[in-house]
């Protein structure tokens, strides 16, 4: 589709009568547009897929390919349904003019017509098609933008989640539209054998969102210091005197002060923006299992027993980034072999069938029950059981799944 | 969703009714801030009529009651529908802001002195 320009508009004149057909290319040229003339529909369809037209004056009654025929081949097709038609018609053509109208065309001309009223028809169908072809232009921009929006966020998700003995993590994120606000994460922790498992819902949707999705995820793994790289290692010489005090932190402590330096730095440096997100941290040790989580105003995580008894892991303090110096506490447990740990985005419970009801938790709970064999199997089936509940309905929230087991090693 | 404002002393009760949503946040904001501007930081929130809230009119809320109190006033809720008091709990507002059942409550617990 070529970009707006201010070159003449190109008008397609077709009529199997001669004289009509160059009396009337005599008055567009007159208007000061550009003119091509075809015989008959086949000749003016070979033409149009040759060449850009901003405009078709097409007469109603023709051999071969009559009016309604081309409309409807021009209305088919992709790359030339855009194209405004305007009907050229005899007193006696009202019916096959109103088929035509019905079948798309955008307007109609007396064969008999004043140069005013030409001038004033095609005058509008071509201020329609230039407003429409702008639109269309701005539209395609956009989303191309969105488009490399969504790459680099993908970039802000980890690309395959740690390989821990003892523990298997599989996770899925499902946005709404081309962008996110919900994220998750997982990470080692120096020495190695503790994993963090986060899963995040920022407020709101699209591009704000996904905007202080980066920021949320950042802060958070900036300041847990994982294994493979956080702020913390590059603060050069001070890293030893800064790593010794994290390390003598309980996963717990850890988890706590995380939760309170993205809350205080969200809510103190971006305040103006009211953003914040609902998040859940966890800290697990496989070789134990041993966890500990700080849920900030999070829907409930659940641990979930081989018998498919289960246990919710409820808030422990607010969203993060409300307001400066909150409090987080933090709570535990113990994952027993073969039990899982699984975090999710409100998204998932609120998701709508295409008669408006909600997924909600029991049957979430269900899911999960009936694909209790894995981490990965209780994230795909979750996802199928939510597909197949959805069906065809738009998603309205980003859905966002993460499941550790802990294996029967 | 629709708003009316009410004003009673110094407390000004803007009573709304509807879901509270990304398409209607904006409108409720503008009410707020003009409120706060107009210079009636004493604001009493009515969800009486309110079904639905999404994390947009949360936003809403805490930008408001920011406001609020850096003109040394407040903002409090009034009677939430369980579903959207239990959103509250869980995402931690009922912790930064004060809920009455009624609205009543909610503008007398500004006492005489709008405290």
């Amino acid at each position: 589709m070529k970009p707006p320009d201010s070159a003449p508009a190109k008008v397609l004149v077709v009529d199997d009568t001669p004289v009509d057909r160059d009396t009337l290319s005599g008055h567009v040229q007159r208007e000061g547009y550009a003119v091509d003339t075809a015989e008959h529909g086949r000749e003016a369809l070979e033409k149009l897929r040759a060449e850009p037209f901003d405009l078709v004056l097409l007469d109603v009654q023709m051999p071969e390919m009559d009016g309604p025929q081309l409309l409807e081949t021009l209305r088919n097709d992709a790359a030339l349904a855009h194209i405004p038609v305007i009907m050229v018609s005899a007193v006696d053509d009202i019916d096959i003019t109103v088929q035509c109208l019905e079948l798309g065309a955008d307007d109609y001309l007396p064969k008999l017509f004043r140069p005013a009223i030409l001038r004033a028809r095609m005058s509008a169908a071509l201020d329609r098609k230039r407003l429409r072809d702008a639109e269309r232009h701005h539209t395609e921009s956009l989303t191309r933008e969105l488009e490399v929006a969504r790459k680099i966020q993908g970039d802000f998700l980890p690309e395959s989640l740690p390989a821990v003995v003892g523990m298997q993590a599989a996770a899925a994120l499902h946005p709404a539209r081309q962008v996110s606000g919900d994220f998750y994460d997982a990470f080692l922790l120096a020495p190695g054998n503790t994993i963090v498992l986060v899963v995040g819902d920022v407020c709101d949707k699209g591009v704000g969102a996904a905007l202080f999705m980066a920021l949320f995820r950042s802060l958070i793994r900036a300041s847990a210091d994982p294994v493979e790289g956080g702020a913390i290692q590059m603060i050069g010489g001070r890293r030893t005197v800064v790593r010794q005090s994290l390390e003598a932190a309980t996963p717990a402590d850890l988890l706590t002060r995380v939760a309170g330096f993205t809350n205080d730095y969200i809510a103190r440096l971006h305040g103006r923006t009211n953003m914040f997100a609902t998040v859940f941290l966890g800290a697990l040790t496989p070789g134990t299992g041993q966890f500990d989580y700080v849920n900030a105003g999070h829907e409930p995580a659940i641990v979930l027993a081989p018998d498919g008894t289960t246990r919710e892991l409820r808030p422990t303090g607010p969203a993060l980034g409300l307001l400066p110096d909150a409090a987080f506490g933090a709570d535990e447990g113990r994952l027993e072999r073969g039990h899982s740990l699984f975090a999710f985005t409100d998204g998932l419970v609120e998701a709508r069938s295409p008669d408006g009801e909600a997924f909600g938790a029991e049957r979430l709970r269900d899911a999960l029950r009936a694909n209790n064999t894995s981490a990965s199997n209780l994230v795909q089936g979750v996802i199928e059981t939510l597909h197949a509940f959805t069906g065809q309905a738009e998603p309205h929230d980003d859905v966002t799944l993460l499941a550790a087991t802990r294996t029967n090693d | 969703m629709e708003t009316s404002v009410e004003q009673r002393g110094d407390v000004i009760t803007v009573h709304i009714s509807g879901s509270v949503d990304g398409l209607t946040a904006d409108n409720l904001q503008h009410v707020f801030s003009s409120e706060v501007e107009a210079g009636h930081h004493n604001l009493v929130a009515d969800f009486g009529g309110v079904d639905y809230t999404s994390s947009a009119g949360l936003r809403v809320l805490l930008g408001t009651v920011k406001h609020a109190r850096s003109r040394g006033g407040d903002l409090r809720l009034a009677a939430l529908h369980p579903e959207v008091l239990k959103v509250l709990d869980l995402s931690g507002f009922t912790s930064i802001l004060r809920v009455f059942d009624t609205v009543d409550d909610a503008v007398e617990s500004f006492g005489s002195h709008g405290n």
